[in-house]
């Protein structure tokens, strides 16, 4: 029985917890955002001067924003007014102290 | 008599629309005059009449002292004058305005960012590196500093470029049959495409979280290993792939150990990277209801950066791929912008 929990925890740490990633479709990028209890997301990134885009609230609490995939770039959120780097796997300073993701193309 | 008026009223308005350039159109009423002379001297001095227009203006709409643009504006005219690119320095403007950061540290932020590009461009300048080379490849040092590399790093690993080409000259005086000439321009050329190879790597071990020392010590034995372009492309795919499955700053010493012990780079694993995501982010799960090109970038909660498994790999290579090693590791072009 405890060994049958610990691994449901397993599974649980190592599937449900990631709540940033994206998807490639072409030369299109989706980038994806589990944030359930925001009201407002929005996305910037270097690709145009950092204006920010609204991001679509999907079903689950799953926000998604699509871009460009063929440059790599920097970005980051605003969820409900205040800044928000998720967790990525390439990173920056941002200069004020804070950090950015970097986005990749695949190579 | 109402006629005479009114003809005079629009002689007078067209003149005054025809003083006014696109600067005082493209700039808020409120621009004090001195703002618009910059503007003016901006696009002088070379930058695009949009985006200066567009720097100017995004200011004053939020707001911005006087005082405070002004400055924004000279770094902008310094960066131009110094031969460096504009567009990132006007980017860390707009990224401070969209963190709704003070004007005071955004000036700041783009002073340094100014400066981390003089750095970077006179380090590839003191390469060797030609005039159309020179914008890639300080373009590439700088993104690697505001990773996180240090400038010692950057110097270290330009020194360890510059030994080698110095290196390669003596033994080009040494053979005196060579056509010199032709001869050194191809070394040059293969020094220019080493040197952007070698601080893409370290960039992407910055970048995924890896200490500055420890990316510029295992690029820096890769180079005393005499590793050329190729080869140190591989290392990168290599690195990115591998980091998937463990622990990037694990890896990238494990890199340092065995390069120090003369290692190749089909001997760190397989390189796994063409076409096939090794960019893609982190492993920390990909799973949450997204088809099977979805890649993970959540850690988990951990600070690591998606590196949620493995960490224990006891070889080099760490990764659950098998098969090539990847030794051509040509195609692809990655990382290049």
């Amino acid at each position: 029985m405890k060994r049958l929990f610990f691994c449901s925890l397993l599974v649980f740490a190592l599937t449900g917890c990631a709540h940033h990633y994206y998807r490639t479709d072409g030369s299109t990028l989706h980038i994806f955002l589990k944030a359930p209890k925001a009201t407002s997301v929005y996305f910037a990134s270097s690709l145009d001067s950092f204006v920010l885009h609204p991001a679509q609230k999907t079903d689950s609490g799953t926000w998604v924003i699509s871009v460009n995939a063929d440059t790599q770039f920097s970005y980051f959120y605003v969820i409900d007014g205040q800044t928000n780097v998720p967790e990525c796997t390439y990173k920056e300073q941002d200069d004020f102290g804070g950090e950015n993701c970097v986005f990749i193309p695949e190579m | 008599m109402k006629k005479i008026v009114s003809i005079l009223f629009i002689m007078i308005l067209c003149s005054t629309m025809a003083y006014t350039d696109e600067v005082d159109q493209g700039l808020p009423k409120q621009t004090s005059e001195q703002l618009k002379a910059n503007t003016r001297e901006m696009i002088r001095l070379g930058v695009q009449s949009d985006d200066a227009i567009k720097m100017t203006r995004r200011m004053v709409q939020n707001r911005f002292q006087v005082e405070n643009t002004i400055q924004a504006q000279k770094i902008v005219m310094n960066a131009k004058k110094q031969g460096l690119p504009e567009e990132p320095i006007m980017n860390k403007a707009y990224e401070g305005i969209a963190k709704k950061v003070q004007a005071g540290s955004i000036v700041q932020a783009m002073e340094k960012t100014r400066a981390r590009y003089a750095y970077a461009y006179q380090k590839a300048q003191a390469l060797g590196v030609n005039k159309e080379e020179l914008a890639p490849t300080g373009n590439i040092i700088s993104e690697g500093m505001a990773a996180g590399l240090l400038n010692e790093d950057v110097d270290a690993i330009c020194d360890r470029l510059q030994t080698r080409d110095r290196l390669r000259d003596k033994e080009g005086d040494e053979d005196g049959t060579k056509d010199r000439a032709r001869d050194r321009e191809r070394d040059r050329e293969q020094l220019h495409m080493l040197a952007q190879e070698s601080f893409m790597t370290v960039r992407e071990m910055v970048r995924r979280g890896v200490p500055s020392d420890v990316a510029a010590d295992a690029v820096g034995q890769a180079l005393k290993n005499n590793y050329q372009a190729r080869e140190m492309q591989q290392l990168r795919y290599t690195f990115l792939h591998n980091a998937m499955n463990g622990d990037p700053v694990q890896l990238a010493n494990r890199y340092a150990n065995a390069l120090r012990q003369g290692a190749r780079a089909d001997d760190l694993g397989p390189a796994g990277g063409q076409g096939q995501g090794t960019s893609g982010p982190g492993s920390g799960s990909g799973s949450p209801g997204s088809g099977g090109s979805d890649s993970g970038m959540g850690g988990s909660g951990s600070s690591s950066g998606g590196s949620s498994s493995g960490g224990s790999n006891s070889g080099m290579g760490g990764g659950s791929s098998s098969g090539s090693g990847g030794s051509g590791s040509g195609s692809g072009g990655g990382g290049r912008k």
